[in-house]
C-alpha cells in the first residue's frame, strides 16, 4: 500500500474494555513522512486506537510496532520516549502553568538539551504563542490553546505526531489554519497520524486514510481514492443521495 | 517460578520481610509478653507463635504464582519447598542479627523492649545472665527454615488437604485461646473436673490438642458447600425467603446469647455487655456510613451527649442540675438530645464531599469532648472529674448497675434488637432506597427527585439517637463517666467494626463486634484475650489497613456494595468466562 | 413553558432553604461570638486588666512559630491531596517520626557532648536525620499502603490512612515507650530573648526566631524546587493532570513517590522544630498537629502550596492568640485548655463556609468536582 517502510503499524490488534470488544483485528500501516488519517464517528474506537499506541490500553492480541520494535505492553513513558507525541482531544494543556512551562514540559524527556532552537521554530509556526509566553495557559482562547498544544507536542521532537480530533471545538477558519500547520510540520519531517471526524479536512491533507466503524477498519486507501469513493461520499463526506 | 530456577530476588525479599516482622514483634514486646501464656502445654507458647507466625505464610507466598489471565498455572515442584526453606533461613538470619545486636549493645534508650530477657527468650535460654547465643541462633534459623519449608510445602498438597491442615491448626489455636470461655461453661454445667483433663495452666494439654487438631482436620475436609451450610441457607435468591431465614438464624442466635451470661459467669458477661453496647453503636454508625455512605468520624459525640444527659438527670452529684430522675425518665430527653445533636451536626455537613465530611465530624467529636473536659464548662459537666454516683436502672425489685453485667447485657441486647429492627425497616423503606441511590450517584439521585437533604439528615438523626441511647445505658453501667471515655479512639474503633463486618450488613456488624470487641476488647475495655489487650490498638490499625487492601467489603459482604467495588474485576472475570465459552461477542 | 432544568433548579432552591437558614444562622452566630469576645477583650485591656502588651507579643511570636511548623506539615497534606485526592491521615505520624528522631539524636548528642560544645552542628545533624527518617517513613507508607489503592474510590485510601496512623502511633508507643520524652535544653543563648531588629521593645525569644527562620528557609527551598526544577515541574504536571503528564514522558508513579517524599521531608523538618520548641515528644505527638495542619491546608486552599504555608501561619496565630483574644473577652475561665477547640472550630468553619480555602483549591483534573 505504501512504498516507504512503515514507521508505525498496527498488526491485527484487538482490544477489550472488560467484556466489551472495542478494536477488532485492526491493521494500520503508517509510512515515514506521511500524513495518515483515521476517520470515524463517535464510539468507533478512534480514541482507543490512540490510547493503544500510547500504551494506555494494552492489546489483548496483536502488536503495535514502532520502527520494527514492538511497543504494545510497554509503559506510556517508555513509548513516549521512543518518539511518539500526542496532541490530545480538547487540548488538555496544563492550565495552571504558563505557556512557556507547558512547552518546557513537552520537552521533559529532552531537558538538558538546547531548547532555544525548538522555541524559535514554534514561534515561527505560531507567532501568537510567543506573545503569550508568560501567561497562564488556562487564559488563552481555544485556538491559541490548540497552538500551544501542538507546540508542546513538537517540543519532544517526535518521530510520529498523533493528533486527536484537532478540529474539535474550533471555528472553521481556525480549523483550516490548523490543518495548514499540520502540513507544515509534516513537510519538516514529522510523520503525522490524525484521528478525525471531519473527514473532508483530514483527507484534504492526508496521504492515506483509514475508516473505523465500531472497532473495525472498513475502508483503507489513499486519500484521493477515499475522496472519490461513493460510499465515503455518502457516509462521511456529506453528499446527499 | 520457573522450574529449575530459584528466584533469588523474590526469596530474599520475602525472607527480609519475614525477618522484619519477627524483629518488629520482638521489639514491641509481644514475644516477651505473650511468652507466659502457653497454647499447648508445655512447649508451644503464644510468644513463640507471635514470633514465627508469618514465616510459613512467607514461605507459602513465595511459591505462589498469581494466576494471570491466560497464563497456565506453573506446575508444583520441590522448588517451592526449597524456596520456602530459603525464605525461612533469611528470616532466621535477620532475627538472629537482632539477637546479637541486642545482646552486645544496650539499645534500651531507644528500643525499650530489647532487654537481656528478650534475648534469653529468643534464644530459648534458661538463664538471662548467660544466654546460649550460638545455640539460640542455630535454633532460630532452623525453626524458621522448617516453618518456611512447611509453608512452601503447602503448595505440594491438594487444596483440600491444605484447608484441612489450616483448619487443624486454627482449631488448636481457637480452643486454646478460648480456654476462659470453655472452662467457664464447663464449670457452670457442672463438668468442672473436665477442665483439668483438657487444660493445664490455661493451655491445651497435648492429648486434647491432638484431638482438637483431628476434629479441625475433619471439619476442614468436608465439602465447601457443607461447611458453609449456614451461609448457603441464608443466600436464598428470594429476598423474602432470605429475610425469613435471616430472622430465624437471628432468633436462634438471640436465644443462645440470652442464656450465655448464665453459662459464662460475670467476668465474661461483662465482656459480652461491652460488646453489646459497641454493637449498638456499630449498628447506629452502620446506618450513617453503611447505608447513607456518610463517613462520620465523630460518632462518639452522640454517645457522649446521651451519656451526659442521662448522667446529669440521674446523679445526685450532678453539678448544675440534679433532679435525680430514675433512669427510665431520662430516655425521652436522651432521645431528644440525640435528635438535636444529629440535626446540629448533620446540617452543616450536608453539602460537603466525603472526606471533608469525615474531618468535620471528627472536629465536632473533638469539640464535644474538649468542651466536656474543660474547666469552663465544668459547672455543668463536671470537667475532668466527670459526673459520679450515677445510679443504675431501677427495676422495682432491684437496681441494675455495672455490678450486674448479665442484666446490663439484656438491656443492651434490647437496644441492639431495636437498632436492628430500625435498620431493617429503614433499609427497605423509601429512605433506604434514597440512601442507596445517593450512594451510587448523588447528583443523579437529586435530579430524580430524591430529597438528599432529608435523607442525609435522617441518617444522622437515627444514628445519633441510637448512640445516645447507648450512652444512657453506658452511664448507668459505669456509675460514673469521664470525658476521657469519649475520645476519637472510640469513633474509630466503631468504624473498624462496621468496616470489618461489611458496611451496610447488619449481621456483619454483629460478627465484627463479636470478633473485635469481644475478642480484642474495646479501646479501654478488656476483651476475651487479655494478653492481646495491650496491643489491641496496634492490631486494630493493622486490621484496618489489611481489610482495605484486601476486601473493602468486610467479613460478610453486602452483595450490592461488593458489586460496586469489584466492578473492574467482575468485568474481567466476565470476559474470561466469555473467552472460555468462545461465544460470539455482540456487536457494540 | 418552563424548562426541565429551570424546574429542577427551583425545586433545589426551595429545598435547601432551611439548610441555608441554618448555615446563615451559624455564620451570624460565629461573627457575633467573635465580635463580642473581641470587644470584651478590648474593654479589659482598656481597663488595665488582661494580659500585658509583652504577653501579647509573646503570644503572637509563639503563634507564628507554631504556625510555621503547621505550615510545613500542611504542605505534605496539600501535596498529597492535590495529586491523589485523599487526606493522608498518617501524615501526622510522619511528622511524629521526625520529632522522635530529633529527640533520639538530640539526646545522643547531649550525652556525647556535641549538643553543648557545638550546638549548631548538632542541630543541623538533628534536623537532617529527622528529615531523612520522615521521608523514608512517608515513602514506605505510600509503597505499602497506598499504591495498591491507586484506583480505588477515594474514601478507601482515607480509611486506610487512618489504619496506618493507628499502626504507626502504637508502634512508636511500644517500640519506644509511652512516656513523654524530654528533649535536652538548648544552650542558654538560644533560650534568651534577643533584640532582633534593634528596636527596644521587640525582644523575641531566640528559639522561636530560629524556628521561624528555618521554616522560612525550608519553604523557600521548596518553592524553588517546585517552580524551577524539572522534577518540580513534573510534580506540578502530575498534580494537575496525570494522564497528560504521562503523555509527556513523565513517570507518574515515581513522581507520586517524590511528592510523598518531599511532603515527608517538610514534615520531618517540622518535627525537629517542634522538638526544639516544645521539648517534649511522645507517640501521640502527631495526632493534634496533624489535624490542625490539615485544617491549615484547607484554610489556605487544598492543593495550593502557598496556601498551605499561609494557612499554617494563620492557624498558628489564631490558635495562639484567639483564646485570649476572643474567649477571654467572654469571661470564660481556663482558656488555654480551649486552644484545641479554637483550632477545631476553625476547621469546621472553614470547611463549612469556605471549603475552597483562602487562596483557592488546586486539584487535579479528575478530582475537580
Amino acid at each position: 500500500m505504501t512504498d516507504a517502510p512503515p514507521v508505525l503499524e498496527f498488526r491485527a490488534v484487538n482490544t477489550h474494555y472488560g467484556p466489551v470488544h472495542v478494536l477488532k483485528d485492526v491493521d494500520i500501516s503508517i509510512g515515514a513522512g506521511q500524513i495518515v488519517c483515521l476517520l470515524g464517528g463517535n464510539a468507533s474506537g478512534k480514541t482507543t486506537t490512540l490510547k493503544t499506541i500510547l500504551g494506555m490500553v494494552t492489546p489483548t492480541t496483536g502488536d503495535v510496532v514502532l520502527d520494527g520494535t514492538v511497543i504494545s505492553g510497554r509503559p506510556t513513558a517508555d513509548i513516549v520516549g521512543r518518539g511518539i507525541s500526542m496532541v490530545p482531544e480538547n487540548r488538555r494543556l496544563f492550565k495552571r502553568m504558563t505557556v512557556r512551562e507547558n512547552l518546557e514540559i513537552g520537552a521533559y524527556l529532552r531537558e538538558g538539551s538546547d531548547l532555544e532552537a525548538d522555541y524559535e521554530r514554534i514561534f515561527e509556526l505560531f507567532p501568537r504563542v510567543k506573545e503569550r509566553l508568560n501567561q497562564k495557559a488556562g487564559t488563552l482562547s481555544g485556538g491559541e490553546q490548540q497552538m500551544v498544544a501542538v507546540g508542546r507536542a513538537m517540543m519532544a521532537h517526535p518521530k510520529v505526531l498523533l493528533m486527536d480530533e484537532p478540529s474539535m471545538g474550533l471555528a472553521p477558519v481556525l480549523v483550516a489554519q490548523n490543518f495548514e500547520i499540520i502540513q507544515q510540520i509534516n513537510e519538516a519531517g514529522t510523520t503525522v497520524f490524525v484521528v478525525e471526524q471531519n473527514a473532508n479536512m483530514a483527507l484534504s491533507i492526508a496521504d492515506h486514510g483509514y475508516v473505523l466503524q465500531t472497532g473495525q477498519i472498513v475502508l483503507a486507501d489513499t486519500a484521493q481514492a477515499l475522496l472519490a469513493n461513493p460510499q465515503m461520499r455518502q457516509a462521511y463526506l456529506g453528499e446527499v443521495g | 517460578m520457573i522450574k529449575g530456577e530459584l528466584n533469588v530476588k523474590k526469596v530474599l525479599r520475602a525472607g527480609l520481610i519475614a525477618g522484619v516482622v519477627m524483629v518488629f514483634v520482638s521489639a514491641i514486646g509481644m514475644v516477651e509478653d505473650f511468652d507466659s501464656r502457653k497454647v499447648i502445654d508445655p512447649f508451644l507458647s503464644l510468644g513463640f507463635l507471635a514470633l514465627f507466625w508469618y514465616v510459613p505464610r512467607a514461605g507459602y507466598k513465595v511459591g505462589h504464582e498469581e494466576v494471570l489471565e491466560g497464563m497456565e498455572e506453573h506446575p508444583v515442584s520441590s522448588q517451592q519447598v526449597v524456596a520456602g526453606l530459603s525464605v525461612g533461613v533469611v528470616g532466621g538470619v535477620v532475627i538472629s542479627i537482632l539477637v546479637v545486636i541486642a545482646h552486645v549493645m544496650d539499645l534500651r534508650d531507644v528500643f525499650i523492649r530489647l532487654s537481656p530477657k528478650l534475648v534469653a527468650t529468643l534464644t530459648f535460654s534458661d538463664s538471662v545472665a548467660e544466654p546460649n547465643i550460638i545455640l539460640g541462633i542455630v535454633w532460630l534459623i532452623v525453626i524458621s527454615a522448617v516453618l518456611g519449608a512447611i509453608g512452601g510445602a503447602l503448595h505440594l498438597v491438594s487444596d483440600r488437604l491444605r484447608r484441612q491442615i489450616l483448619f487443624a491448626v486454627g482449631a488448636i489455636f481457637v480452643v486454646a485461646m478460648l480456654e476462659d470461655v470453655i472452662s467457664q461453661i464447663l464449670r457452670t454445667l457442672g463438668l468442672g473436673s473436665a477442665n483439668r483433663l483438657i487444660y493445664r495452666a490455661a493451655a491445651l494439654r497435648i492429648v486434647p490438642a491432638i484431638l482438637v487438631a483431628a476434629a479441625g482436620f475433619f471439619l476442614g475436609g468436608r465439602d465447601r458447600a457443607e461447611r458453609s451450610r449456614i451461609a448457603r441457607y441464608l443466600a436464598d435468591p428470594d429476598p423474602a425467603e432470605r429475610r425469613r431465614k435471616s430472622l430465624i438464624v437471628a432468633a436462634i442466635t438471640l436465644a443462645v446469647v440470652l442464656i450465655a451470661p448464665w453459662l459464662l459467669g460475670s467476668l465474661l458477661s461483662e465482656i459480652l455487655a461491652t460488646t453489646a453496647i459497641f454493637l449498638l453503636m456499630g449498628l447506629g454508625l452502620n446506618i450513617v456510613v453503611g447505608f447513607a455512605g456518610l463517613l462520620d468520624l465523630g460518632y462518639v459525640a452522640f454517645f457522649a451527649v446521651g451519656a451526659y444527659t442521662s448522667a446529669i438527670l440521674t446523679s445526685p452529684l450532678s453539678p448544675f442540675f440534679a433532679p435525680e430522675w430514675p433512669w427510665w425518665y431520662t430516655l425521652p430527653p436522651v432521645i431528644l438530645v440525640g435528635i438535636l445533636a444529629g440535626i446540629f451536626v448533620g446540617t452543616p455537613v450536608i453539602r460537603l464531599r466525603g472526606d471533608y465530611l469525615a474531618i468535620v465530624t471528627l472536629g465536632f467529636g473533638e469539640i464535644v469532648r474538649i468542651t466536656f473536659l474543660s474547666d469552663a464548662a465544668s459547672p455543668w459537666f463536671g470537667g475532668a472529674g466527670g459526673i459520679r454516683n450515677i445510679p443504675g436502672i431501677p427495676l422495682g425489685f432491684d437496681t441494675v448497675s455495672g455490678s450486674d453485667p448479665e442484666y446490663i447485657l439484656y438491656f443492651a441486647l434490647a437496644l441492639v434488637l431495636l437498632a436492628a429492627w430500625v435498620s431493617y425497616a429503614l433499609l427497605n423503606s423509601r429512605v433506604g432506597r434514597a440512601w442507596t441511590a445517593m450512594r451510587e450517584d448523588e447528583s443523579v439521585a437529586e435530579v430524580m427527585g430524591i430529597d438528599t437533604v432529608k435523607a442525609k439528615l435522617s441518617a444522622f438523626v437515627v444514628g445519633a439517637v441510637l448512640a445516645s441511647l447507648g450512652g444512657a445505658l453506658f452511664s448507668a453501667k459505669l456509675g460514673s463517666i469521664f470525658p476521657t471515655s469519649f475520645e476519637l479512639l472510640i469513633s474509630i474503633v466503631i468504624l473498624v467494626v462496621v468496616i470489618v463486618g461489611g458496611m451496610g450488613n447488619i449481621l456483619g456488624v454483629a460478627a465484627g463486634a463479636l470478633v473485635l470487641i469481644g475478642v480484642l476488647g474495646g479501646p479501654r475495655q478488656p476483651g476475651l484475650l487479655q494478653e492481646f489487650g495491650e496491643f489491641k490498638l496496634l492490631i486494630y490499625g493493622v486490621i484496618l489497613v489489611y481489610m482495605m487492601l484486601q476486601r473493602p467489603e468486610g467479613l460478610i459482604p453486602n452483595v450490592r456494595r461488593s458489586r460496586e467495588l469489584h466492578h473492574d474485576e467482575m468485568n474481567q472475570d466476565a470476559w474470561l468466562k466469555a473467552q472460555a465459552d468462545t461465544a460470539e461477542e455482540p456487536a457494540t | 413553558m418552563v424548562s426541565a432544568a429551570e424546574t429542577i433548579e427551583r425545586v433545589r432552591r426551595s429545598r435547601f432553604n432551611w439548610v441555608d437558614m441554618f448555615l446563615n444562622a451559624l455564620r451570624v452566630g460565629a461573627v457575633v461570638f467573635i465580635a463580642v469576645g473581641l470587644i470584651g477583650t478590648i474593654i479589659k485591656f482598656a481597663g488595665g486588666e488582661g494580659p500585658s502588651a509583652a504577653a501579647w507579643r509573646d503570644l503572637v511570636v509563639s503563634g507564628l512559630a507554631q504556625g510555621a511548623a503547621y505550615g510545613l506539615i500542611a504542605l505534605g497534606y496539600s501535596m498529597v491531596y492535590g495529586v491523589l485526592g485523599f487526606i493522608n491521615f498518617a501524615h501526622g505520624e510522619v511528622f511524629m517520626s521526625g520529632a522522635m528522631t530529633s529527640f533520639f539524636m538530640a539526646s545522643y548528642f547531649f550525652d556525647t557532648g556535641l549538643w553543648i560544645s557545638n550546638f549548631v552542628v548538632a542541630l543541623i545533624l538533628v534536623i537532617l536525620s529527622a528529615t531523612v527518617t520522615a521521608t523514608i517513613v512517608a515513602v514506605l507508607i505510600e509503597r505499602i499502603a497506598y499504591r495498591p489503592l491507586r484506583n480505588a474510590p477515594r474514601l478507601i485510601p482515607l480509611i486506610t490512612s487512618i489504619g496506618v496512623s493507628f499502626f504507626l502511633q502504637y508502634s512508636a508507643a511500644f517500640l519506644f515507650g509511652v512516656a513523654n520524652k524530654s528533649v535536652p535544653q538548648p544552650p542558654a543563648w538560644l533560650l534568651a530573648k534577643i533584640d532582633l531588629f534593634g528596636l527596644g521593645w521587640l525582644k523575641l525569644e531566640a528559639t522561636k526566631v530560629l524556628v521561624i527562620a528555618i521554616a522560612i528557609v525550608s519553604m523557600i527551598a521548596l518553592y524553588l524546587f517546585v517552580e524551577k526544577t524539572r522534577t518540580g515541574r513534573s510534580m506540578r504536571a502530575v498534580a494537575e493532570d496525570k494522564e497528560i503528564a504521562a503523555l509527556m514522558g513523565i513517570n507518574v508513579d515515581r513522581t507520586i513517590v517524590t511528592t510523598f517524599a518531599v511532603g515527608g521531608a517538610m514534615a520531618g523538618i517540622a518535627g525537629s522544630l517542634w522538638a526544639l520548641l516544645f521539648r517534649g515528644v511522645s507517640f501521640d505527638t502527631g495526632f493534634l498537629p496533624g489535624i490542625k495542619a490539615f485544617t491549615a491546608a484547607v484554610l489556605g486552599g487544598i492543593g495550593n502550596l502557598a496556601g498551605a504555608m499561609l494557612g499554617g501561619v494563620l492557624l498558628g496565630l489564631f490558635e495562639g492568640v484567639g483564646p485570649l483574644l476572643i474567649l477571654d473577652g467572654w469571661g470564660i475561665p481556663g482558656v488555654s485548655q480551649l486552644k484545641d477547640v479554637v483550632a477545631f472550630f476553625a476547621l469546621v468553619l472553614v470547611l463549612v463556609f469556605r471549603p475552597t480555602g483562602l487562596l483557592g483549591e488546586r486539584l487535579s483534573e479528575d478530582e475537580r468536582a
